[in-house]
């Protein structure tokens, strides 16, 4: 049996077009609308025929507001004499893809901002680097205030159209920006908080910027320290702050705190690792008559782990009483044991100063001390005249170069100070005659066991010491610290060392 | 410079000893390890301690004021701190530093 099929009549067709969802309006050649759907109505209360553009290609799909509504709209061609344009709201969807597109802006601003925020450790640079990302993407002016860390005064960074400006203001200034005083001494705990713009004193927007619509202050907050805050303003006129920005703000400002403390707790430590280590620094040598001296030090590279090598020539009215030592241990302690230690000489010089006598004193020092663990290796060496006298404590032995070339070990030991609690120290001394064009040599354990050679496992070792110092007979003695400093750095090859120390004393005549 | 892993065995020989094996690098950033140990190892039965340094490739300040550290806390103890293992690098170093005149060393090696 043959399928029989009935054309639809005009009414049947009207009825599915104007119950299709999309919008539907036909219209003759000369765009005299003939026909619209129900969801056109709906999506076009007004007059549709202002949207219909004649001047697309068929087939083209272009989009137009209508009133609040996004359409987009296709215009088809029927034949020679209908035209249709089909219309469908993409409101939502546009709007899911603006909030999609800002949602990754703010994701790639906030990767910036770690990028940004984390490649420095100084606090300006942090700050500054916060004051330019927020600057635009946040405010039109974006301030940083950074702690006041107990000074009177504190220091600003901004970044607006006018470019970056730095200032200060007295810390009491903070009192006119509700809430910037606590945020500054990060206490009590403040959120961050909208400020009339009429508040706004002078110094806290750049010159010109003209009548704020917006203004917050933000606490930057630190890892237990106050890290400062973050003032952002807007002109009048710009986008208010929704809650997505103010979100942004929150973990942007947590992020930029964060960087910014750890960069003021950084260069807190710095600054006590420099002033520690300036204890360690070696003294300019004095002129001596009849003497020549020369000395190097050279401290191991890692800033955390300050040694504790350190020599001192200090005059007495008999001569010069020349010392190298080796505190036991790294670090700040070790830095500071060491001070103690050459201050202790200096003072005990006023009334002691026979070595062997002094190395007692020294000794009995150190076991009394309440710090567990201050253990010193020490040289003296006492020249009177063309005699040296010299105690050694726990501390490899003085070389001596004779003039001739021929290398001594000077016959002198004793125990390390201040770790045999007993208090019983075993010293031998020795007493040598430094003539014309002889040198002793001091020096730290830093040289000898100063690791490298072809396998780069291979202590430097007494003997080659003594081997490169036998090369150095009749050199000035500038020159032979300069060598063997030079040949013991070639045997490292770049490793890593511990602190070397050096110190010549030659009788020019 | 690549360094060697510190590491300590113990072991009891006999009821009243334990015996340290030390190896590696005994330095500043090592001779922790060590230091923490010293209140364990000193329990009621303690009557010797014998230290074995054959292993040790490298002994540094840090790693010396350990050792004399463990001597005062067994001298405390009281037990006995002997050393049985020593290399001819060891040996040297306690020379220099005079504890050779202090500690208990193997008569072999010095």
């Amino acid at each position: 049996m043959d399928a029989v099929t009935h054309a639809p009549s005009t009414e049947v067709l009207r009825a599915i077009v104007d119950a299709a969802s999309d919008g539907v309006v036909l219209c003759d050649a000369d765009g005299a609308i003939v026909l619209v759907n129900a969801a056109a109505r709906e999506m076009v209360p007004g007059d549709v025929a202002s949207l219909l553009d004649l001047r697309r290609e068929p087939g083209e799909t272009y989009e137009t507001a209508a009133g609040d509504r996004l359409l987009r709209v296709r215009r088809e061609i029927f034949g020679i004499v209908h035209q249709a344009w089909y219309l469908r709201d993409v409101t939502a969807e546009a709007a899911r893809a603006d909030a999609l597109r800002a949602e990754r802006e703010r994701a790639r601003f906030l990767v910036e901002a770690g990028r940004r925020l984390s490649a420095s450790l100084n606090t300006r640079r942090c700050a500054r680097a916060a004051t330019e990302l927020a600057a635009g993407p946040l405010a039109d002016a974006a301030m940083v205030v950074l702690p006041p860390q107990g000074m009177r005064r504190t220091a600003w960074l901004r970044t607006s159209a006018a470019g970056l400006e730095e200032g200060e203001i007295p810390v009491t200034a903070a009192d006119q920006v509700p809430g910037l005083a606590e945020a500054l001494a990060g206490f009590p705990p403040v959120p961050s908080r909208w400020l009339d713009p009429q508040q706004a004193p002078d110094w806290l927007l750049p010159a010109g910027f003209g009548p704020v619509g917006h203004l917050l202050v933000t606490p930057l907050p630190g890892n237990g320290v106050p890290a400062g805050a973050l003032v952002l303003a807007r002109r009048e006129g710009g986008p208010s702050y929704d809650e997505d920005t103010e979100t942004l703000v929150r973990v942007f400002a947590a992020r930029a705190g964060a960087a910014i403390s750890a960069a003021v707790l950084y260069q807190e430590q710095s600054a006590t690792n420099a002033i520690l280590a300036g204890d360690l620094l070696p003294p300019a040598l004095p002129v001596i008559e009849g003497l020549e001296l020369a000395g190097s030090l050279r401290a191991a590279q890692q800033t955390a782990l300050i040694g504790g090598d350190f020599y001192d020539v200090l005059p007495t009215p008999d001569g010069p009483l020349v010392t190298l030592g080796d505190v036991c241990g790294k670090g700040p302690r070790a830095a500071v044991l060491a001070g103690q230690v050459r201050h202790s000489l200096r003072a005990l010089l006023l009334l002691e100063r026979d070595p062997e006598q002094l190395m007692r004193l020294l000794n009995r020092a150190l076991l009394s001390s309440p710090t567990p663990g201050s253990h010193v290796t020490l040289v003296l060496a006492a020249v009177k005249g063309g005699a040296i006298d010299i105690a050694v404590a726990g501390h490899p032995a003085p070389l001596l170069l004779r003039a001739d070339g021929v290398v001594e070990e000077v016959d002198a030991r004793g125990s390390l100070l201040g770790a045999i609690k007993s208090g019983v120290l075993t010293l031998r001394i020795a007493t040598i005659d430094l003539d014309s064009g002889d040198l002793l040599l001091l020096y730290s354990d830093g040289i000898t066991e100063a690791f490298g050679g072809p396998t780069g496992r291979e202590m430097y070792g007494a003997t080659r010491l003594k081997t490169a110092l036998a090369t150095c007979a009749g050199l000035p003695a500038t020159a032979v610290v300069e060598r063997l400093e030079q040949l013991n750095s070639d045997w490292l090859a770049g490793g890593v060392f511990d602190d070397r120390a050096l110190l010549a004393i030659r009788r020019s005549r | 410079m690549d360094t060697a892993p510190f590491l300590v065995e113990i072991e009891n020989p006999e009821p009243g000893t334990t015996r340290l094996t030390l190896s590696g690098d005994f330095d500043y950033t090592t001779s922790g390890d060590l230091a923490t140990l010293s209140p364990t190892l000193m329990n009621s039965d303690l009557r010797t301690l014998e230290i074995d340094l054959t292993g040790v490739s490298f002994i540094d300040s840090s790693g010396l004021a350990t050792l004399i550290h463990l001597y005062h806390a067994a001298e405390e103890h009281p037990a006995e701190m002997r050393f049985v293992g020593m290399t001819p690098y060891i040996a040297h170093l306690f020379e220099v530093t005079a504890l050779d005149l202090v500690f208990n060393l193997p008569t072999s090696a010095t």
